[in-house]
């Protein structure tokens, strides 16, 4: 049989070419011979934007600088680890079990998932800090005795683990460390104030409404549009007067709803509304309809402290609960401490 | 191996299943049954006057019939490369060499989509191993040319000039044509397009590639009489009239009124 690709000779009832490996039964073979086709769409958005060749440029100049820094590293006598182990030191106990190093790597592995979980539950607290600091020391820990591992004089390898330690906590946990306080921030409660006691810590979610908009049954924490001095106990019998701009409570309806309390009776459109304020509180009688992108939150958790005098007046009602979209920080997810009262807020 | 030979032919003369692969059009009877050959001469046809979009059709129908016409495979994937379908074309080409290992016009097909999508790391060993593959083609020197082009010598003359000179064919320097129009080098483009026209005087593609070249370096007294040429020999070529209409309505109301009383209209 001849190859109809280089028209060698084969012998018959062979299926490969002898001297260039094609496929002898490529007639008879199943085949999909239409090419794959670029919509238009798809064309025109690689004229616009040249995403493949961008690729390929990036690609070219970090191998280049990858080549140089590999050139540069073994001139001073520091041998660079292969890349299949670099970039698995990104996550601890990986480049162990690479090695084959099962029981270090899960060693590894589960010290730091433990102390990523204590940071995230004792996140906004000095406890969570210093979690996090423990999860930063296995992870250079685990990158370091890998390192330890490679081939290389002493004063090389620590100069290597130096290197990758900094990398990590510059590339890795202090960009995820602000990232992450910029979404998920806490407020830390000094008194027993409504549903919260003293040393209750909240979490709640500032990137929450960047994208949609409040609901209502959404808790929510927001700027209370007047300042107002609440008294609250305490150590021992001692009554405190404290400060506040900022109250924790649910939104009760949106923009639009006609809210009428009268006899301490709420009425939102004339029905009964489906979700209520955090705490039970008796309110002066007031009428208000929610204007366009205002929420009606009632701060009801001053309700059970001896509150300002000034708690008394409708008017003050009316305009602490109607709150603007722009006074609501973000929603309140759940209590993270005390860990005995670790629960949805709901 | 005359023996061998005959057997081979009596075998792949007819498949089972072959009749079914066939194009709905073909079972019907309106058209008669065509084979492959004649597929891929329609290819040709369509190719040589610019209609990329129905050579690749008629290349795959080509292929439905033989899946062994290595020529189908690399016609597809080239024009998969006027059509400026890249990743597709590099996909299309290395799914061809699986079938056809070391072909040297493939490998050249597939460094041309490469280096179009910018992957020249990758494109010129590919290139380099097609041209060191035994036998001689243009469009392998075509490839080798483009790749080339970036270089501050003018190596890229070279290699145009050895593809011209492997195939005497005028779709050779039209193609070259083709390639610096890509790369928005229009006066080599003009040089290679009016080659081609040289070559081939009877065919209206060339004279509208000239006319295209022309027009894009703003000599567009030629550039009207190129396209008028390709609508002489093509009178329904609408591209050539489109251009045409568009340099008729270029300039003022006293430069179009000059150029109507010269008879440059």
């Amino acid at each position: 049989m001849q190859c109809f690709n280089c028209r060698f000779e084969n012998m018959p009832g062979i299926t490969v070419c002898g001297r260039c490996g094609t496929a002898l039964q490529v007639a008879t073979a199943v085949i999909d011979v239409h090419p794959p086709r670029a919509r238009p769409w798809k064309k025109r958005l690689r004229r616009l934007l040249p995403i493949n060749q961008a690729a390929v440029k990036v690609r070219d100049a970090s191998s280049v600088a990858t080549k140089h820094v590999k050139a540069a590293a073994q001139d001073v006598g520091m041998p660079v680890p292969p890349a299949r182990l670099l970039w698995r030191l990104l996550i601890p106990g990986l480049a162990h079990f690479h090695l084959g190093q099962r029981y270090r790597g899960w060693a590894f592995l589960g010290a730091y998932l433990v102390f990523l979980v204590l940071t995230l539950l004792f996140w906004g607290t000095t406890w969570g800090s210093m979690f996090l600091g423990l999860a930063f020391s296995a992870h250079a820990s685990s990158a370091l005795d890998v390192l330890f591992q490679c081939p290389g004089h002493i004063r090389s390898r620590l100069i290597m683990a130096g290197v990758v330690m900094t990398v990590l906590g510059l590339a890795v946990y202090v960009p995820a460390a602000r990232g992450l306080g910029q979404i998920i921030d806490t407020r830390a409660f000094s008194a027993d104030i409504g549903p919260f006691a003293a040393g209750d810590t909240i979490l709640f979610n500032r990137a929450a409404y960047s994208l949609f908009s409040p609901k209502p049954g959404d808790v929510v924490l927001f700027g209370l549009p007047v300042e107002l001095i609440v008294s609250v106990r305490g150590e021992g019998h001692r009554i405190e007067r404290i400060q506040t701009h900022e109250a924790i409570d649910r939104i009760i309806a949106g923009p639009g709803a006609q809210v009428v309390l009268s006899d301490g009776a709420l009425l939102i459109d004339g029905d009964k509304p489906i979700y209520d304020s955090l705490s039970p509180l008796t309110i002066p009688n007031f009428a208000v309809t929610v204007p366009e992108d205002h929420y009606l939150i009632l701060p009801t958790m001053f309700g059970s402290v001896h509150a300002d005098t000034r708690l008394g007046s409708a008017d003050l009602w009316r305009s602490m609960s109607v709150v603007p979209r722009g006074r609501i920080l973000g929603k309140v997810h759940f209590r993270n401490q005390p860990l005995s009262r670790f629960w949805w807020i709901r | 191996l005359a023996r061998f030979d005959r057997l081979e032919l009596e075998h792949s003369s007819e498949q089972p299943g072959q009749a079914a692969e066939r194009p709905a059009a073909d079972k019907g009877g309106a058209p008669p049954p065509e084979s492959d050959p004649q597929w891929l001469k329609h290819a040709d046809e369509n190719r040589r006057q610019g209609f990329y979009e129905n050579a690749l059709r008629f290349y795959s129908r080509a292929l439905e019939l033989d899946k062994s016409q290595v020529v189908g495979w690399l016609g597809q994937v080239q024009m998969l490369i006027f059509l400026a379908e890249y990743p597709e074309a590099e996909l299309w080409s290395r799914k061809a060499l699986e079938i056809f290992r070391n072909n040297p016009e493939l490998m050249a097909a597939r460094a041309q989509a490469l280096s179009r999508m910018g992957d020249a790391t990758k494109a010129q060993p590919l290139c380099d191993a097609a041209l060191a593959q035994p036998g001689e083609g243009a469009y392998r020197w075509i490839v080798r040319g483009e790749m080339m082009m970036s270089s501050p010598q003018d190596i890229d003359r070279y290699c145009f000039d050895k593809a011209v000179q492997i195939d005497p064919d005028w779709l050779v320097p039209l193609e070259i044509a083709l390639v610096y129009r890509h790369h928005r080098r229009g006066s080599k483009a003009l040089q290679r397009a009016h080659q081609a026209v040289e070559k081939a005087s009877d065919v209206p593609y060339c004279w509208y590639i000239q006319g295209v070249c022309e027009q894009e370096l703003g000599l567009d007294a030629r550039a009207r009489k190129s396209l008028k040429r390709c609508l002489e020999l093509s009178p329904g070529h609408v591209e050539a009239e489109r251009r045409l209409a568009k340099l008729r309505n270029e300039g003022g109301l006293l430069q179009r009124g000059l150029r109507r009383f010269l008879g440059n209209a």
